[in-house]
């Protein structure tokens, strides 16, 4: 009678616990704030994805979630793609991405942008970046172990892992959005997609004839050939991918340096400033700032992906009708977004080439 | 470590499973560790400072016994007279009371080292001011142990029992130790005696589950007092106590000194829930230390709610024994020769009253302003004893009601607007700005400070003083609630679903609305800087 009543209290108090720590963690997906560059609602809208519906998937920072148009992706090439990018996001948490990814879908191809591993800054990770990906995943064990290696020496370090302590303050400022984040898992309408209208001239480097190495951090390139040992041992496939920018000669020789890293390892290494006029980017017209493209420059880095992938990746894009329907939705989005942005940039670009022309013709 | 700290919940969870991992004789070990460890974080010097009190306290109780134990066998020896007996008692007594006034002059000398050598120096400072004699400016850069006064009053009331037999001398230094540094309570009380907690201590205590129920319930009671309700009322009476000569009139000054009124016993009372359900997890009950005060209709009743233990001690050990000494008792006789015996015994009275609110003041903290709150309560108190025959001839002839509840809300209206009054002295930075206050409130209403909006210009906005109230309301539910029955008793009698409902509301309100982690500074509990 005695050890009858143990097991009840036993598993009276499991039970308990575990009703506690569901609460606890929806409470904490609906205190997660929104912010106004909508990495919570990319982040988010990856788990809202049917499972295994993704045939790619990519990370990396605005780097990609300014280039991959994964509707229009979808509609050039049946290929289901999503990107779950974060500005400066830091290279160390792309391990545990790839395992994140895994539990719900199985990606015939990982695409890992590569232009955080060239950036010095990359050798201290910031609070705001960490954050703006781990404190939009989903509270799991791998999360866990993700902030607390990656936050040793942190302040506040439990807030890390337990971003509720940091967030639980947002009562206040809770709207009717909030609460569709209960299950930390919304549909993102353009699929991770960030559609920009602005538009800035730049000036184009012709990057075919560098063909120096310039080393990247030691730190930047053990994480690198630490994310290859992953890939190999898991058979995992990837394609390293540097977007095109407006890059300087030193930081084409950093992508060379990773090239020749990765293409030793038997993966692929797509350079995107190496075929910026093969993808028919006009750097006139197709970017915002010497960064990132905008909603054009995305659309022609895009079809140019699209095509490379089909070339040299067997991609098998069987998919069911109910995932069919969801992106098909968002590429019909995706040609409206499309065209109000294209419009506002090609008024802008005109302008801007026409007041550039005029200040030529002045100097002259 | 503070109590609300996730540090210490860590801390607890850990020493919790320890403690029934290891066999039951072995478990009071886990404790003394725990308790150890608990205090090293506050550092080793305090500590140190700890084991010295414990230490010295340790051997006069172990002498004060050894002398019991001899008077015992000397009593049992044959053939001695009543005559010869009385005289070995007197003899035995005497050497007791010179060995405690030692242990006594000691504990306090460290407690006075400590907490009043810079309250003592300016005094005199300013004493040399007032004569015009010049001086230097040096103070000592002093630690102040946690909870020295609550562990120093412990150790006293612990040899004053060992010394009137009350208890037996505890000869084994650890088990000792433990009594005194028992971390629930040593930073903030409630004031254990020896011979209720230090038995506890010493039993073997078998896991049960209602007190792992009891005591996790009574922790997150205790957050939820301290996080959602004192933490926010802080930033509101922080807000005006600290920029006082920016306001001015007697409601806005009152609405502010209400607000502290019920801060300090949030904090306070959460700090002794967390305490008690602390102590429960290990199958220990510690006294409890405040019984609804803000319910009392006089001050004296007030003072019988408010901080139990603190209240017990200074009865037992100080209004007592003044009472019933020979000094007291002639007085006693007389007074009521002179002034009657109502009178008289109300003079008589004021030396005891008067010496324990003194102290009271002095305890709370080195500096003028607690003196003075102090003895404000003891001369409340005084008038209450004076007054209360004419109040009760007063009520009488105007045919006022007592047996009523709007009676009773007067009453508790009433001694609520008293207590505010001299928390003023006890709020304010100090004895010149609690003046200052005071002044202040003389100027005017200030109804516009806190009307049309204004008030969530404090430090509070419309969202957070809704939060405070909805708590406030809650409190008093609780409190209305625990005047009539054990919630806790009244809790397991309901349906599971209902139970785990409200406690799982609880917690959800705690981790939602409680002011912790980045970005909020939460201050330490009031009652810890004591």
């Amino acid at each position: 009678m005695k050890i009858k009543k143990q097991i009840k209290y036993i598993f009276g108090t499991a039970v308990f616990l575990a009703i506690a720590a569901v609460l606890l963690t929806l409470t904490t997906y609906v205190m997660r704030p929104t912010d106004k560059d909508f990495f919570r609602a990319r982040v988010a809208g990856f788990y809202a994805e049917d499972r295994d519906s993704l045939d790619v998937v990519g990370f990396g920072s605005s780097a990609l979630y300014r280039y991959l148009n994964s509707p229009l992706l979808w509609k050039q090439q049946g290929i289901t793609s999503y990107g779950i990018a974060t500005a400066a996001q830091p290279v160390y948490v792309i391990p545990s991405l790839i395992d994140e990814v895994e539990k719900t879908q199985s990606p015939q191809l990982y695409i890992i942008e590569t232009r955080r591993f060239t950036d010095t800054d990359n050798e201290v990770i910031k609070e705001n970046r960490l954050r703006q990906i781990a404190d939009n995943m989903k509270v799991s064990w791998n999360r866990f172990k993700m902030v607390t290696e990656l936050t040793e020496g942190f302040e506040d370090r439990l807030s890390y892992g337990f971003d509720l302590i940091k967030y639980h303050g947002n009562w206040e400022n809770l709207t009717e959005e909030s609460w569709e984040y209960l299950f930390n898992a919304k549909e993102h309408p353009l699929k991770g997609w960030s559609v920009n209208s602005r538009h800035k001239i730049l000036s184009y480097l012709d990057v075919k004839d560098i063909t120096g190495e310039i080393p990247i951090t030691e730190k930047s390139e053990k994480e690198l050939r630490e994310i290859i040992e992953k890939c190999k041992k898991e058979n995992i496939q990837v394609l390293f991918v540097a977007t095109p920018w407006q890059v300087t000669e030193e930081e084409h020789q950093k992508d060379n340096y990773i090239k020749r890293i990765v293409e030793e390892a038997g993966f692929r290494f797509l350079d995107g400033n190496y075929y910026a006029e093969e993808m028919g980017l006009e750097y006139n017209v197709d970017f915002y700032n010497p960064k990132h493209t905008n909603a054009i420059g995305a659309a022609k880095f895009t079809t140019y992906l699209g095509n490379y992938i089909r070339e040299h990746y067997d991609i098998k894009t069987d998919h069911s009708e109910e995932v069919a329907a969801s992106w098909d939705k968002a590429a019909e989005k995706e040609e409206k977004e499309y065209e109000k942005a294209a419009e506002k940039i090609l008024k802008k670009a005109v302008k801007a080439i026409k007041a550039a022309k005029a200040d030529q013709t002045e100097q002259y | 470590m503070s109590y609300t700290s996730s540090t210490y919940l860590l801390f607890l969870v850990a020493v919790f499973c320890i403690y029934y991992i290891i066999r039951p004789r072995h478990r009071m070990y886990v404790l003394l560790v725990a308790n150890v460890i608990f205090y090293l974080a506050a550092g080793f010097d305090q500590f140190l400072v700890l084991l010295l009190a414990t230490a010295v306290s340790y051997v006069v109780a172990c002498k004060m016994g050894k002398l019991h134990e001899k008077l015992e066998k000397q009593k049992q020896e044959e053939g001695l007279d009543r005559k010869q007996i009385k005289r070995i008692k007197a003899n035995n007594k005497k050497q007791r009371k010179r060995i405690l006034i030692w242990g006594l002059v000691l504990n306090i000398g460290i407690l006075i080292v400590f907490k009043y050598t810079n309250f003592l120096l300016k005094t005199g400072y300013s004493i040399l001011d007032l004569f015009g004699i010049g001086h230097g400016d040096d103070l000592f850069k002093l630690i102040m142990p946690l909870g020295i006064s609550f562990f120093t009053f412990q150790i006293l009331s612990y040899l004053i029992d060992v010394y009137k037999g009350k208890v037996k001398a505890q000869k084994n230094f650890l088990k000792y130790l433990l009594y005194i540094s028992f971390f629930p309570s040593v930073v903030q009380g409630p004031i254990p005696r020896y011979a209720d907690l230090g038995t506890q201590l010493y039993e073997e205590h078998r896991f049960e589950y209602d007190n792992l129920r009891d005591g996790a319930l009574l922790i997150l009671w205790g957050f939820a007092k301290k996080l959602i309700l004192a933490e926010r009322l802080g930033t509101f009476v922080d807000q005006i106590y600290g920029n006082y000569t920016q306001y001015t009139g007697m409601l806005f000054f009152f609405v502010a000194t209400a607000a502290f009124s019920i801060q300090i016993y949030a904090d306070f009372s959460g700090c002794m829930d967390i305490a008690t359900g602390t102590a429960r997890l290990f199958g220990i009950r510690l006294a409890p230390n405040f019984l609804r005060p803000y319910f009392s209709k006089t001050m004296p009743e007030f003072w019988r709610r408010w901080h139990v233990t603190l209240g017990n001690w200074f009865k037992d050990y100080v209004f007592y024994p003044i009472s019933i000494s020979k000094f007291s008792l002639d007085l006693n006789k007389k007074a009521r020769k002179r002034f009657g015996n109502e009178f008289g015994r109300i003079v008589s009275s004021a030396i005891p009253i008067l010496a324990v609110w003194l102290l009271t003041g002095i305890w709370h903290g080195p500096d003028w302003k607690y003196v003075t709150w102090g003895l404000f309560h003891g001369i409340l108190i005084m008038l209450s004893m004076i007054f209360t025959p004419y109040n009760e001839k007063l009520v009488q002839k105007l045919h006022i009601k007592t047996e009523c509840f709007s009676f009773r809300l007067f009453q508790m209206g009433r001694t609520f607007l008293l207590c505010c009054l001299g928390r003023v002295f006890f709020r304010a930075d100090d004895f010149a700005s609690a003046v200052g206050i005071l002044k202040r409130a003389c100027t005017g209403i200030g109804w516009y400070r806190l009307a049309n909006g204004k008030i969530y210009n404090y430090g509070l906005n419309q969202a957070n003083m809704t939060v405070v109230i909805v708590a406030m309301l809650v409190l008093l539910t609780v409190s209305i609630l625990q005047e009539k029955m054990d919630v806790l008793e009244a809790l397991k009698k309901q349906n599971l679903v209902f139970r785990w409902v409200l406690i799982y509301a609880l917690l959800l309100a705690v981790v939602i609305f409680g002011m912790y982690g980045p970005g909020y500074d939460p201050s330490a509990f009031i009652y810890e800087k004591f």
